[in-house]
């Protein structure tokens, strides 16, 4: 599988391979199980109205603070949860949750969690861990197919053959969660769901593991979900980035853009946050407040309560998006969006460019 | 750069792989409850082959002698060998114990899989009959049925068979409880493998080690509660050399021949004690505390 | 000049473990100041946690086989248990990780926090029963005393509504508003040295920001001295004065953090700076410095960084390394200093094999 025979070098067809059309996921206060599931403490609304493509040989990024329901998002794509309206799609195929789903729609998607030592059997060695996502569930023997595959896998994340014979807690951070890639790999995904891959990583190890998800997608051509807290490591390998926030993405939009000039103020207040490694740079002002309860949203913009742009309007009616500059934005304060922005601070300069598209 | 790598390979070998075999002799208490269990072992497989007398052969001529170098452990009150009825006592004891702890383990076990995994109504009904079978004292629970069938060996083992299997359902139960929730088992899912597939490859072996450890503690209860029953006529019948029915027909004559009561007496004692000190030390090493502390080093 | 708040000279914590003596800590000298942040920079492994548990004597199951540390004249190394409890209750306070972990989660965090302040108040004589709260012995007006003085805490770290907050359980709080807990707590007994062992490394980047505010307020308000241990450069760029680079459990470069992370002087600190994220745009590789930290157990024969490091010579590998002054403050060990003015370009990547997966 390891040889990129497939669709890899292609370019990224139209076809998405993932859609999520409208998904929306609230837990109640009663279902403990699928509290649990999710993470959440209460009854909550823990994805709203979410539409997000990811095409083949494209990494998206999903940045938010922990509790915007970027993990639910993910399980949602996953299949571990169903959502309450909208669809999910898997080639253009409306998909259910996984035990809805063939094995063989199981195995488009892959999936690297944040603490990798957690998602590996502690009793088996990781080699054979890695046959069993190699093989079908119904081939049953995992050794016929032979070594080589589990060694080449290995060698495409590059460790050496001998970590084949390990358990998962004689590995160091990066390898395991280096094996945790290889295991997504193994069963020639089409995207893989990357939950927080390296935020319990040290710097140097954190840079291995991107520079290696940067050279996997280009050989195999894999689409990434990549979800994370931290802009800095998303902004390095995403092409596009969604900022989700109470739920909802407030704006989606091509990475460049969206660093260079972000068109939410979330967006540029999660940028601000982020402390510059250069001593000069003045130390970021954090966003005051804190994200609102998801069982108790507040009316309009979910982000109005802590915005310094927040008008009257705001708290009154709940945006939609709009076309500013290639990003999809929701926010009546968009530079495009209103006439009114010159009053705003910082994140209106000299953007003339109107969108044809302007909030009714 | 190869030095370095060279040396973690080398430490990562000497790592602790096999708990079960390396870690047991590292402690001194392990190491007596692990000889215990492997001398009566030895003593249940071939003692009866090699003892010189025959257990139900009665030699009225020499009833209640004391030890001697003839008989190591005196006669019994028929002028039977102590020693040789204890050592086809042993045979029996310890096959019943693991009989009776094996049905216990596998009933409970496939119980406490169906309802975790299960849950809802399957579940609830499933621990209400467990929570039931707890709410009685074992051994009166096991005395009313053995009662109730009648006083034989197999019966015994029946009583207590169907009390104790509840113990094992709940701990099955609770462990597959928290193991399905692990990541891992959430990937095996993921990867579109069947329910019976995760259930066989990911949630029993790794439930499997607190049963192991239950088991080994039951055991001795077990024991106990063999001899207990069959102390009460309700087991084995005279002449079975069983150690509880020995230590019943023997307690007549405490007086006479303190060595009918304290042979197997201090068998049984012996017995118990090791198993559960191999328990006790089975916990600490399959604890995970124990591969943490590994791990941080 | 008057005598720093915290000096630690030539510290070494060791390990026995089976496998050898683990030199976690190798001959470590620093000082602390009042009113300054200090950051520890190093990766895991790199002997950051085990000084700061060796400056509180936590050092157990390792000891501290040799140095001093010197804590406002008192000399910690030999002190009494009692001494050491004094200054704990009183005088030095840790900051962990994981705030959940920290915690107590069957009490109410106003609850703890007044504990902590009733124990700075009673220091030399804590009656169990007062602390049970069994009522004859309880003393109620300075229980009530401090409870008031954990609400004023809660309220100066920002908290919401202090009041009622002080009754909730952790559970209620969210990650950021329970790190800020933690402070309170820690700040409980008026400390002059706060030891912050990664603050906020289990926080989103917007309540890290906020927390690191908060030290830095500390810093400034209420001179206190801190020790910040963290791997994340930005981190130390954006809080600290002064900045001390681990590996191996021995300092390879100290000084102002001005100078040390915008002329990195020792090999190791700009192998740091060269493979963080954040010094790296979109699309260009990241450069990570290859192989793995060394092996702890029996300690190193010369620089411990001497297997990764590219100006390696004969010399390094021998005997310890003297510790040179490059200018006033800034300190490095290194027998190739200076070195080359600039970073290399582009360092060839062969083979990446960053945890130890060889693949050669």
């Amino acid at each position: 599988m390891i040889e990129p025979d497939r669709d890899a070098f292609e370019p990224p067809s139209d076809t998405p391979v993932v859609e999520l059309r409208g998904v929306s996921k609230s837990f109640s206060v009663r279902n403990s199980v699928l509290e649990r599931l999710s993470g959440s403490d209460s009854s909550a609304k823990a994805v709203c109205d979410v539409s997000l493509v990811v095409h083949p040989c494209e990494t998206v990024g999903l940045v938010g603070e922990s509790g915007c329901g970027k993990s639910t998002l993910a399980k949602l794509v996953t299949g571990q949860l169903t959502p309450d309206r909208g669809q999910v799609r898997l080639d253009g195929t409306r998909v259910g949750g996984v035990s809805d789903r063939s094995a063989g729609q199981c195995r488009r998607i892959g999936v690297v969690f944040q603490h990798a030592g957690e998602s590996f059997d502690p009793r088996w060695p990781v080699g054979r861990s890695l046959s069993e996502a190699r093989h079908d569930a119904d081939m049953g023997s995992e050794n016929e197919r032979g070594l080589g595959d589990i060694e080449q896998l290995l060698c495409s994340v590059d460790l050496g053959p001998e970590i084949a014979d390990r358990y998962p807690r004689e590995l160091s951070g990066g390898q395991i969660q280096r094996v945790a890639l290889a295991r997504a790999l193994a069963h020639n995904p089409d995207v893989i769901v990357l939950d927080e891959p390296v935020s319990g990583l040290d710097v140097a190890t954190q840079a291995t593991i991107l520079d290696l998800l940067a050279d996997l997608q280009q050989r195999f051509g894999i689409g990434y979900l990549f979800i994370s807290h931290d802009l800095a490591v998303v902004q390095y390998l995403a092409d596009r980035i969604a900022v989700m926030y109470a739920g909802e993405v407030v704006e989606v939009g091509p990475a460049d853009g969206l660093f260079g000039d972000p068109n939410h103020p979330y967006t540029e207040a999660l940028l601000q946050a982020i402390p510059s490694p250069d001593p000069g740079v003045a130390p970021p002002t954090p966003l005051d407040g804190d994200p609102p309860d998801p069982t108790d949203r507040p009316t309009g913009c979910p982000f109005h309560p802590r915005c310094p742009a927040a008008t009257t309007e705001c708290a009154e009616r709940h945006p939609e998006f709009e076309t500013v500059e290639g990003a999809r934005v929701r926010c009546f304060h968009a530079p495009e969006a209103t006439g009114e922005c010159e009053e705003d601070r910082s994140y209106q300069p000299n953007r003339s460019t109107r969108s044809s598209r302007i909030h009714d | 750069m190869s030095g370095p790598a060279a040396d973690t390979g080398v430490r990562q070998e000497s790592d602790q792989r096999d708990e079960w075999t390396e870690v047991i002799p590292a402690d001194r208490l392990a190491q007596v409850g692990l000889g215990i269990v492997f001398i009566l072992l030895v003593l249940a497989v071939f003692g009866p082959i090699v003892s010189p007398y025959d257990p139900a052969t009665q030699d009225l001529s020499s009833r209640l002698e004391a030890p001697s170098l003839t008989h190591p452990l005196g006669t019994d009150q028929l002028g039977r060998d102590v020693l040789t009825r204890l050592l086809h006592g042993a045979r029996l004891s310890l096959g019943i114990a693991l009989a009776v702890t094996s049905v216990r383990l596998v009933v409970g076990t496939a119980v406490g899989l169906v309802a975790g995994y299960a849950g809802g109504w399957i579940d609830e009904a499933l621990m209400r009959l467990v929570d039931t079978l707890l709410a009685f004292p074992g051994i009166v629970l096991a005395l009313v049925i053995a009662g109730i069938l009648g006083p034989s060996l197999v019966n015994v083992m029946l009583a207590l068979s169907v009390v104790g299997w509840a113990s094992y359902a709940r701990l099955v139960r609770s462990s597959v409880l928290s193991v399905r929730e692990r990541e891992f088992v959430t990937v095996a899912r993921l990867l579109g493998h069947t329910r019976t597939h995760v259930t066989a490859r990911h949630l029993i072996p790794n439930v499997v080690a607190p049963v192991v450890v239950l088991a080994t503690l039951d055991i001795g209860g077990v024991i106990l509660g063999t001899a207990g029953l069959s102390f009460l006529g309700l087991g084995a019948q005279p002449p079975t050399p069983e150690w509880g029915t020995m230590l019943a027909s023997g307690r007549t004559y405490l007086r006479q021949a303190w060595w009918l009561v304290n042979a197997p007496g201090v068998c049984i004692m012996f017995t118990v004690f090791g198993f559960n000190l191999l328990g006790d030390s089975l916990r600490d090493t399959l604890s995970p505390t124990q591969s943490a502390q590994m791990e941080q080093l | 000049m008057s005598k720093p708040l915290l000096r630690v000279e030539d510290l070494h914590t060791r390990f026995d473990t089976d496998r050898g003596t683990v030199h976690a800590v190798d001959g470590t000298s620093f000082t602390v100041d009042r009113g300054e942040i200090v950051g520890v920079l190093g990766e895991s492994g790199s002997g950051k946690s085990v000084t700061a548990r060796s400056i509180c004597r936590l050092e157990d199951p390792g000891r501290i086989a040799g140095g001093t540390i010197e804590f406002e004249g008192i000399e910690l190394t030999t002190a009494e248990e009692s001494t050491l409890r004094r200054l704990r209750g009183n005088e030095i306070s840790m900051v962990f990780q994981d705030p959940t972990e920290t915690l107590n989660p069957v009490f109410p965090v106003g609850e703890q926090i007044a504990e902590a302040v009733r124990i700075h108040e009673t220091n030399d004589r804590q009656r169990l029963l007062d602390f049970l709260g069994v009522p004859p012995f309880r003393d109620r007006s300075a229980w009530a005393d401090a409870r008031e003085r954990a609400v004023e805490l809660l309220g100066q770290m920002d908290i919401p509504s202090p009041k009622s907050r002080s009754t909730a359980f952790p559970h209620e709080f969210s990650g950021g508003l329970r790190q800020r807990a933690v402070l309170a707590v820690a700040l409980a007994s008026e400390p002059s040295l706060l030891i912050a062992d990664e603050p906020t490394t289990a926080l989103d980047t917007t309540t890290q920001a906020d927390i690191l505010r908060r030290l830095r307020s500390l810093r400034d308000e209420r001179d206190v001295g801190i020790l910040l241990i963290t791997h994340d450069i930005g981190v130390i760029a954006q809080t600290c004065d002064r900045v001390i680079v681990l590996y191996g459990g021995q300092v390879m470069e100290a000084g102002p953090v001005e100078r040390v992370l915008t002329d990195p002087a020792h090999p190791y600190t700009r192998s740091l700076l060269a493979c963080s994220v954040r010094n790296t745009d979109s699309g260009e590789r990241i450069h990570s410095a290859q192989g793995r930290p060394p092996d702890p157990v029996d300690g190193h024969e010369g620089c411990p960084f001497a297997d990764r490091c590219r100006h390696t010579t004969a010399a390094c590998r021998e005997g310890p390394i003297p510790t040179t002054e490059r200018s006033s403050e800034h300190r490095l060990s290194c027998l190739e200093a200076p070195l080359p003015a600039t970073r290399e370009s582009s360092p060839q990547r062969v083979s990446p094999t960053p945890d130890g997966g060889t693949t050669e």
